[in-house]
């Protein structure tokens, strides 16, 4: 896998754009167009998300962020809620990784097409749930915080969400790829996406664990892309240099990596598909 | 003036020696083991050996043989959707494929809906498959049903639309999988005419298919394919008889088998005929003779003559059934009689020798026509069989219109009745 080679995917995922974003825009239609209510569910469930930890952590268990041992004068909902952010979309295209490239057999068997869109049009639906969440949240942050205004840093949301789409593309051509092979790998990811909101600072903060686990969970590098969402969105301010410093590196490193495990399997597909 | 895209004398596709193999693994634990261990834990499933064809801009091949000879697997790995083991493919120009029927299409959208994304499937723009959309509507005459769920459709309105969608798609080189054999023939029809239309525009196709009918209509050139060889290949008429004669021989396994029957005579069966059978019995004469018993290969329509077969018996045996056939050149059977109500005289031992005369009156149009012998026993195997061995010309004295199949034996009777000048005075009565 050269540098050539990620340009390659890059140039790939340009040239069958008008594909990727058909078979997405299909693919959320899909799911709604049995039901009533249609598009509108792409809002209840984040919707819902947002209300119940608000009402468990604001109105039940009345946290407040500075309980976690942090310098806020904030909720805890608006601190837990934007650290959930980055994982919304990530449980939802890892839970979904096995299938991406075998359940589409049918279409592989007679279409010629790079597979590799497969999971990127995965991640792509799985990253609009997380969009609304973003919007329904920011709201929130705005009324929680007694008319703060956006700051600066609301600015890289694009480009965190870019990030984010990397690194789950590079997890979702590993698993997918390994899903056609293997069907344990399901399981595995379903314990993972169950385990996977405690591996980061979702609802705890660095500070509270024993110094070695908050190295430990500094390897995530779900912690860093928490990190800089928090940072954009709750704190305003670059307050985990070293998460910004690193978090495009290493996404790009999960993109690439899962891109060269996808290729090296991909001449095994023919066969079992 | 225009360029070509490719020169004419390029074939549009060349495999040379194309081979697939299949890894068979017991589970998918020795498929990751494989892969990922490199540790080979596989048996080998030769679907294609050895494959070698050329089909030059503006030809049609049909490729036929039994199931599972490797025909649909040949056609994947044309399309790219499946990689080759060994061998080389040549391929100018861009290439559409109907591989398998339906598949790819989501039943809760419209067709519409449906089409817009195989389109885009098929590597074209959102733009080009918009300005599509109108031809493919048009062309799969499916009305209103175009904007309904494609669950709604019949199997044969999934194929209508499915061949719209793929016919819709510029390319130079089809492929076409057995897609043809759902949908009304009125359609069916249709999409004969774009084929050939996008033959004469230079365009290649091959076409798999079990209709050995559909293959000799629309294919100028035909593969046989068994057990992933090739058995016969070159002028769709010769491939189709002998696929024809292999699969009634029951003979599909045996490659390189068909020898005909010893026969220390001059050649029997003139070139381009076939023969095989056997060899428990064997034809040592056969032929037309007029109305006063002299051999003869033209016939006056309306005439006495008959058909005969002598059967010489190489072993005992239990049965013995004599056949003819006469078909026209296209290869359309005319007319066909077996013995099978009449069982052959006296002991069926080695040694002996039998004939069957058939009398007929040729009632056939002129023109020429084929006729095929063959001996054979109650439920097997032809002993010996001789396909389009005799060459007929029927000649008629009176003017029967060409392209005609049978005389009915016309007999003209002209006459005036009446007289469109003359008024109510006389009656048509004078009928003669």
């Amino acid at each position: 896998m050269s540098t050539r080679d990620l340009m390659r995917v890059f140039g790939t995922i340009r040239d069958y754009r008008e594909l990727i974003t058909g078979l997405a825009a299909r693919e959320i239609r899909e799911k709604y167009v049995q039901s009533m209510a249609g598009l509108l569910w792409l809002f209840i469930y984040p919707a819902c998300l947002l209300s119940v930890y608000l009402v468990v952590f604001g109105f039940v268990f009345k946290m407040r962020a500075d309980m976690l041992g942090l310098d806020l004068n904030m909720s805890y909902t608006a601190y837990l809620i934007t650290g959930y952010i980055p994982w919304l979309g990530a449980a939802e295209s890892l839970t979904r990784a096995p299938l991406a490239v075998s359940s589409n057999s049918a279409l592989i068997r007679q279409v010629v097409f790079p597979l590799e869109i497969l999971p990127v049009k995965l991640v792509l639906v799985s990253l609009t749930p997380q969009l609304v969440l973003l919007v329904l949240a920011s709201v929130y942050l705005l009324l929680d915080s007694g008319g703060r205004v956006p700051n600066l840093l609301w600015l890289t949301l694009p480009l965190l969400f870019f990030l984010e789409f990397m690194l789950l593309c590079g997890l979702v051509w590993a698993i997918s790829a390994v899903g056609v092979f293997l069907g344990d790998i399901k399981e595995v990811v379903k314990l993972a996406v169950l385990v996977g909101p405690f591996l980061a600072p979702i609802f705890f903060s660095p500070s509270q664990l024993p110094a070695w686990a908050g190295g430990l969970i500094h390897l995530n590098p779900f912690t860093l892309l928490i990190n800089c969402f928090r940072d954009a969105l709750l704190y305003g301010r670059v307050a985990h240099p070293l998460s910004w410093l690193f978090v495009g590196p290493l996404c790009l490193a999960c993109f690439w990596a899962g891109y060269g495990v996808f290729k090296r399997l991909r001449p095994g597909f023919g066969n079992l598909l | 003036m225009t360029r070509p895209t490719h020169k004419p004398s390029a074939p549009a596709i060349q495999v040379r020696g194309l081979t697939k193999t299949f890894k068979v693994y017991d589970g998918p634990l020795d498929v990751f083991r494989e892969h990922v261990l490199k540790k080979p834990s596989h048996q080998l499933f030769t679907a294609l050996e050895g494959v070698s064809f050329s089909l030059e801009p503006g030809e049609v091949l049909g490729v036929i043989g039994p199931n599972g000879a490797g025909k649909s697997t040949l056609l994947r790995i044309l399309a790219g959707t499946l990689d080759r083991t060994a061998g080389e493919i040549l391929i100018s120009g861009k290439v559409s494929s109907i591989l398998e029927l339906g598949t790819g299409f989501h039943p809760d959208f419209s067709g519409r809906e449906n089409v817009y994304l195989a389109g885009l499937c098929h590597g074209m723009k959102a733009a080009e498959v918009r300005a599509k959309i109108p031809w493919i509507k048009e062309f799969s005459a499916l009305g209103d049903f175009f904007e309904k769920p494609v669950r709604t459709y019949s199997s044969g309105m999934q194929a209508r639309l499915f061949f719209s969608a793929a016919a819709a798609v510029e390319a130079d080189i089809l492929l076409v999988d057995e897609a043809l054999s759902v949908g009304d023939a009125r359609f069916q029809r249709k999409c004969f005419a774009r084929m050939e239309r996008f033959r004469d525009k230079g365009g290649a196709v091959i076409l798999v298919s079990h209709d050995i009918n559909l293959v000799m209509g629309l294919c100028d050139k035909a593969l046989l394919l068994e057990k992933g060889r090739v058995i016969s290949r070159g002028p769709s008429r010769d491939v189709s008889r002998i696929y024809f004669r292999r699969v009634h021989s029951g003979q599909e396994n045996r490659v390189g088998e068909l020898e005909p029957p010893a026969s220390g005579e001059k050649p029997l069966i003139p070139a381009g005929s076939e023969r095989y059978g056997n060899g428990r019995a064997e034809i040592v004469d056969y032929g037309l003779k007029d109305h006063h018993g002299r051999m003869t290969e033209t016939i006056t329509s309306g005439q006495q003559c008959h058909l005969f077969i002598k059967a010489l018996l190489h072993q005992d045996i239990e049965d013995l059934r004599f056949s003819y056939i006469i078909s026209t050149v296209s290869g359309i059977n005319v007319f066909g009689f077996n013995t099978a109500d009449h069982p052959a005289p006296g002991p069926l031992v080695k040694d002996a020798v039998l004939e069957a005369r058939l009398k007929l009156r040729m009632w056939l149009a002129p023109g020429e026509y084929f006729l095929t012998f063959g001996i054979w026993p109650k439920d097997g195997p032809h002993y010996d069989r001789l396909i389009d061995a005799l060459l007929l010309r029927v000649v008629s004295e009176k003017y029967i219109a060409p392209g005609s199949l049978v005389n009915l034996e016309p007999e003209l009777e002209l006459v005036r009745v009446g007289k469109t000048d003359s008024g109510a005075g006389e009656d048509s009565g004078g009928r003669a």
